[in-house]
């Protein structure tokens, strides 16, 4: 149940952030295409793709990088412990992650209220809008801090969790750079 | 305690954390984060959390990191580059070793379309390794190659090593790019050298093929590699124009990548979603490290410490290549361990310093890492372009044998670097010409 929730949250943020991606990708080259062939770029290019895309781009996606596993990890140490070890290391792990990105959270979300308040825009080439990219911070680490609680529930509660996830990340993607 | 022993003592405890598996973007944020508290009070501490995250994904030049990436993943999904082998084959299929030659010609152009060192060697892995084995390449050579001339990769722009490199050195991108060209055409000739010596001492290491291309068939090999070539010199050649920012060039190469994927009716709504969802995980997870990053190195310039540090190496009156060699080592070691962007974003806010103090050209220096960091990925135990190959070719290639073709490439990387330590102009003659 709590899964499939976390698993639909995370997918949809995901499909944002692909949106976000593909939009900078035809922004930017539309926009490259008018600057050298009309010599007119557009005028919000590059507050537009800074503020919002990017920010979709680095943290929406942040739940769907610990689902994948993909958080970039040293792994001397662990390869050589047994089973129940291992398994106190990536609770430990996970209870440091939880910390990082509560506080990563609070503290965003905060600032993305002040931030509407005041009505935050840019003053670039043209003046833009930007305080609702301020709480994509705040929503994405948000969604990856439950992922994290509820991995950490999983991981204690259940003995073959951790095994199940180790099985899975021998069997996927080749590379993640 | 005073500040410069809590910065080193910061530094202790985020190492422990990383060997107990915590992430490396938290280790290094957090302790990055707590270390201000200790030495400015939870005021600043909370403001660094709240600014960092932001302006840093925020950032017009780091938009070029998803932008290549997403290049090099539709590139990759598509097989644009298989014909880049091909074409190398046809080429040089007359040199001793000819295919393994053509597997470094086909890793560089690759390297042109892509910023990453594992998708390069992924890339010339699944096409060149089957075609060696089939003509009775020895197994050595034929995975060592492909795992070394991956490498290539994260020298020949673009490069995400270089590019992120550049946001936390503060050297323009485009100049880092441009310098990066000719050191990675010498690794791959290296590379082919050490190829052509070994063959020619022991033929039977590389079959020669019967078949002897014609001049046409040659020439018609670039009726299917000319898209690919079109994208690799409006993205390099736009760089070096000053044509292109960083981004642009990002952009308009992954916009065309798409095109030529469309022509070559390859484009479906599959490839997009894996290139996608393969770039978002990647941009995201590189930037969890760098946001890391840049809160150590706040930290780390309140206590002191890279003074401390700059100080030291400036008093004991050591010279830049001893510097430079110390770092080797670290880099090396680190290499054994972590991957490369991670190795690169948790030594820059000490080294740097160290680096400016001892007035090393920066993007000399930046060179010379992605070298260092290069030869980390193919070094034992670790080397992560192995594994890449491994899972590529399966049972077919034990890894000590993947492991035993790559050590020749080393000691051709140990020239090659060598000879970019003692001839700056290697990497500093392109970028002067842009001015």
């Amino acid at each position: 149940m709590i899964k499939r929730f976390l698993d639909r949250i995370t997918s949809s943020f995901t499909i944002l952030s692909g949106l976000a991606l593909i939009f900078m990708l035809l922004q930017i080259s539309v926009d490259v295409f008018c600057k050298y062939v009309f010599n007119t770029p557009l005028l919000w290019t590059m507050d537009v793709v800074a503020s919002y895309m990017m920010v979709a781009i680095v943290f929406l996606p942040l739940a769907e990088v610990e689902r994948k596993n993909s958080h970039i990890r040293v792994e001397l140490l662990i390869q050589g412990m047994s089973y129940p070890v291992r398994r106190v290391m990536v609770a430990f792990s996970t209870i440091v992650s939880i910390v990082y990105f509560a506080a990563l959270t609070w503290r965003t979300w905060g600032d993305a209220v002040d931030k509407f308040h005041i009505g935050e825009y840019v003053m670039g080439e043209a003046q833009v809008t930007v305080w609702p990219s301020r709480f994509f911070l705040p929503i994405g680490c948000a969604v990856l801090v439950l992922l994290l609680l509820y991995k950490l529930w999983r991981y204690i509660t259940d003995k073959e969790f951790l095994e199940e996830e180790e099985k899975l990340a021998a069997s996927g993607e080749l590379f993640d750079e | 305690m005073s500040d410069i022993q809590i910065g080193f003592l910061g530094l202790a405890i985020m190492v422990v954390l990383m060997l107990l598996y915590v992430p490396v973007g938290v280790a290094l944020g957090l302790v990055g984060a707590v270390g201000i508290f200790f030495v400015l009070g939870s005021g600043a501490m909370w403001g660094i959390i709240t600014a960092i995250p932001y302006d840093f994904a925020a950032h017009w030049t780091l938009s070029s990191v998803p932008m290549f990436l997403l290049m090099g993943y539709v590139a990759y999904h598509a097989n644009l580059t298989d014909g880049l082998f091909r074409m190398a084959r046809l080429w040089l299929s007359a040199l001793p070793g000819g295919l393994a030659i053509a597997s470094i010609g086909g890793a560089a152009g690759f390297s042109a379309v892509t910023g990453s060192s594992l998708a390069c060697a992924a890339a010339m892995g699944r096409i060149a390794v089957p075609e060696m084995l089939r003509y009775n390449y020895d197994k050595g050579l034929a995975s060592g190659v492909v795992a070394a001339a991956g490498t290539i990769g994260s020298m020949i722009p673009p490069s995400i090593m270089l590019l992120i490199y550049g946001v936390f050195a503060e050297v323009p991108i485009g100049k880092l790019f441009v310098a990066g060209v000719i050191p990675g055409l010498l690794t791959a000739l290296m590379f082919a050298l050490m190829v052509v010596a070994r063959v020619k001492i022991n033929p039977s290491l590389a079959p020669s093929l019967d078949a002897r291309p014609t001049w046409s068939e040659r020439f018609m090999s670039l009726s299917e590699t000319w898209p690919i070539m079109v994208i690799i010199i409006s993205v390099i050649g736009g760089l070096f124009l000053g044509v292109f920012t960083p981004t642009e060039a990002g952009a308009a190469g992954a916009f065309m990548a798409f095109v030529v994927a469309g022509l070559r009716r390859k484009l479906n709504f599959d490839l997009i979603k894996k290139s996608v969802s393969e770039t978002l995980v990647s941009t995201a997870s590189i930037f969890v490290i760098a946001i890391g990053a840049a809160i150590l190195t706040r930290f780390l310039a309140l206590t002191g410490v890279p003074d401390f540090l700059s100080d030291f190496v400036l008093d004991a009156a050591v010279s830049p290549f001893t510097i430079l060699m110390g770092m080797a080592v670290v880099y090396l070691i680190l290499g054994m361990f972590l991957d490369p962007i991670g190795i690169m974003l948790l030594t820059l806010p000490i080294f740097l310093p160290v680096v400016e103090a001892a007035d090393i050209n920066l993007i000399w220096f930046g060179i010379l890492i992605a070298k260092f960091l290069e030869i980390a990925l193919i070094t034992p135990p670790v080397g992560l372009n192995v594994f890449v190959i491994k899972g590529i070719v399966g049972d077919a290639i034990s890894t000590v044998t993947i492991f035993k073709g790559i050590v020749w490439f080393l000691v051709a990387d140990l020239v090659t670097m060598t000879l970019l330590i003692v001839f700056p102009q290697l990497s500093l003659w392109l970028p002067a010409l842009m001015d």
